[in-house]
């Protein structure tokens, strides 16, 4: 990580040749250091107070479906968490082909699906529903469930009654179609989120794209190029990501992206301009600038 | 290779968003825990790139095993799944840390509690890599874990301590126990009825406490029986009575009066007239005796009580004993009052061997 002390004396570690000139390049380089060292001091010292990390449910290296408290309760490959207004934490537990609940004093229950049955794509309430490998869940501030019903290739949706529907999608029929409910395509779609007016946002992972459902189903694709992998900011099917892995909505509608293997996070605005957050595309663990690092990085990236 | 200014990740699969504007990453290849503040700076929150595991801690002293997927609440907590490690994990700044460090509930049972009676106090959630000691409050020695057990010797209400520490923080929290004199449970009697009350369960082995200010109050019992066992029908009886004067202190709503037989036992409740309420004075009764073989059998035992008197009797139809030896047989009986600050109690022994009417003694 880069040192602030050493700020004014700090190198870059590529010299490949871009249309900037050096000196332009220098200069942008030394305001963005010189303004990660700021933030270093201010509010990245307040937020880089660590967490303090406990389990809270589950047992590491013992997989398994039982309910429980705490410790007690076993999972199977955890995809996908969510949180609800009143402290409920919802699980995708892929592997077990179910939904679980686990309330704030660490009860865990499964709300929807039945580990010890085959998977299936049935609608139906709490534990005669089945999914198929689900990867995500998100939970809106009316008690509903929304779960990227994964190898099903369709968004479910599951009441505070425990009754599952399918939101949009078609089981067992893999593509990329925009349209309403049933008639609407997915390609493996591994994250879910959901704004407070109930859209529901879907990372539709093999078709790197982002997906939209309105709440009136209908489903419309708000960035990325159906087919193509690859890497590119822009506007709507301008943009280009790889493997769309999560997805989280913000209280404005902006859309966050894990564009997994680009190793980096991605931003879709409401009008859906596509930027990056953070990440340059190498993979690394290194902590630094995000956005205005990005900045730099796109307007010379070295190493190509 | 980039600058080195601009962040990067690896693998990362999972996203989420606080109402601030703060992004929380699932680095999943990293495994670690990525903030990129609304400022657009990077950090680490937790975890150790590159390094597996399942640890506990702070910062970077946590371990996760490809975490596929955050969520943050709107207090501020991070939720992560540990998708390799098949666990949900919690994520708290130390600012949010006191008082649970990690402990979601802390139940106490049975509370309110008698003197004597064991309390299990119940810590839930895992606490991996933490140190959990208690405090009971009465000057006892602490105790250690996630799950202890403690009883009380005096009445009062106690503030009982958890104190948790992971070695660099330490968090505690409170229960308070009420714990009060002679009080009646839940159990179940020789025949298998549930009782909502029952000294057994109350007392456990505990010997019967006696009420020393009214050591004698119960001396009018009288147990008057006979066992003959000669036919086996209608000619044996077992018979209770006389004068009962109930101890005032025992004629209050709430007082329980307890009938033991061997190892049977009938609770009931009296009312503020010292009589029993209504629906529990018939009873099944399972006689074994103390010595030679008297077959478990169950007879309907009637029973009246009032402030003064007691009369309690095996129905007419006696006990259907198939069994009896020649050595002799002794029914021991005991009648037990208790409230919530007092309990008295008296007891009789009958013994007859067969054929032959046989003696009570105390």
């Amino acid at each position: 990580m880069l040192l602030c002390d050493e700020t004014l004396n700090v190198k870059r570690h590529c010299n490949s040749p871009r249309s900037h000139s050096t000196i332009t390049r220098n200069t942008r380089w030394l305001l963005s250091a010189a303004l990660f060292c700021i933030l270093h001091a201010g509010a990245l010292k307040v937020h880089a107070e660590d967490l303090n990390i406990t389990t809270i449910a589950g047992l590491a290296g013992s997989a398994g479906s039982t309910d429980g408290t705490g410790n007690s309760a076993r999972f199977d490959n955890p995809s996908g968490v969510a949180v609800d207004g009143a402290g409920n934490i919802y699980v995708a537990d892929s592997s077990n082909s179910t939904i679980r609940k686990i309330t704030p004093t660490g009860v865990v229950t499964t709300l929807a699906g039945d580990a010890n049955s085959d998977t299936g794509a049935t609608d139906g309430v709490g534990s005669t529903a089945r999914f198929n490998g689900p990867m995500s869940v998100a939970a809106d501030g009316t008690g509903n469930v929304y779960v990227a019903d994964t190898i099903n290739n369709t968004i479910r949706k599951i009441t505070s009654a425990g009754v599952v529907s399918t939101l949009a999608g078609t089981p067992g029929v893999s593509g990329h179609v925009d349209g309403v409910g049933s008639s609407a395509l997915f390609n493996q779609p591994q994250g879910v989120a959901v704004d407070q007016s109930g859209n529901v946002y879907v990372a539709d992972t093999q078709n790197y794209t982002i997906r939209k459902i309105a709440v009136t189903g209908a489903v419309t694709t708000i960035a990325g190029t159906p087919g193509v992998f690859g890497y590119a900011d822009g506007t709507g099917n301008a943009a280009v990501f790889s493997l769309t892995t999560g997805v989280a909505v913000d209280i404005s509608g902006n859309v966050f992206v894990a564009d997994q293997s680009n190793n980096v996070i991605r931003m879709v605005t409401p009008v859906g301009n596509v930027s990056t957050l953070a990440g340059t595309g190498d993979s690394g663990s290194l902590d630094g600038l995000g956005g205005a690092g990005h900045f730099l990085w796109s307007a010379g990236r070295c190493g190509g | 290779m980039g600058w080195e200014v601009p962040a990067t990740f690896y693998g990362p699969q999972g996203v989420a968003v606080d109402s601030s504007g703060n992004v929380y990453v699932a680095d999943a290849y990293n495994n670690t825990i990525r903030l990129i503040t609304s400022a657009g700076v990077v950090t680490t929150l937790s975890g150790a790139a590159g390094m597996l595991g399942s640890a506990d801690g702070v910062g970077i002293a946590a371990r996760f095993n490809g975490p596929n997927s955050i969520a943050v609440a709107s207090s501020g907590n991070v939720y992560v799944a540990d998708t390799g490690n098949n666990t949900i994990r919690l994520g708290q700044t130390s600012s949010a840390l006191p008082p649970s460090l990690g402990i979601t509930s802390l139940t106490a049972t049975p509370n309110p509690a008698g003197i004597g009676q064991i309390v299990q106090f119940v810590a839930a959630a895992s606490l991996t890599n933490t140190t959990i000691s208690w405090n009971f409050g009465d000057g006892s020695a602490a105790g250690m874990g996630a799950t202890v057990t403690h009883a009380f010797a005096g009445s009062g209400i106690f503030t009982v301590t958890i104190m948790a520490t992971n070695g660099t923080q330490t968090a505690s929290t409170t229960v308070s126990v009420s714990v009060s004199g002679p009080l009646v449970g839940t159990g179940t009697n020789s025949s298998g009825s549930i009782f909502s009350d029952s000294f057994i369960a109350a007392y456990g082995s505990i010997p019967m406490l006696t009420n020393a200010a009214n050591p004698d109050n119960l001396a009018g019992v009288k147990i008057t029986a006979k066992l003959n066992f000669a036919k086996p029908i209608n000619n044996d009886s077992f018979v209770m009575g006389g004068q009962l004067s109930i101890p005032d202190a025992f004629v209050s709503n709430g007082a329980k009066l307890a009938l033991i037989f061997g190892n049977f036992i009938e609770v009931f409740t009296l009312d503020q007239q010292g009589k029993a309420k209504s629906g529990n004075d018939q009873v099944s009764v399972a006689i074994k005796s103390k010595k030679g073989v008297v077959a478990a059998q169950t007879s309907k035992f009637s029973f009246k009580l009032n402030k003064d008197s007691l009369q309690a009797q095996l129905a007419p139809f006696g006990l259907a004993n198939q069994t009896i030896s020649k050595a002799p047989v002794t029914i021991s009986a005991q009648i037990v009052f208790a409230n919530a600050l007092n309990i008295a109690s008296v007891s009789e022994h009958y013994s007859a061997k067969q054929g032959k009417t046989g003696n009570t003694s105390k």
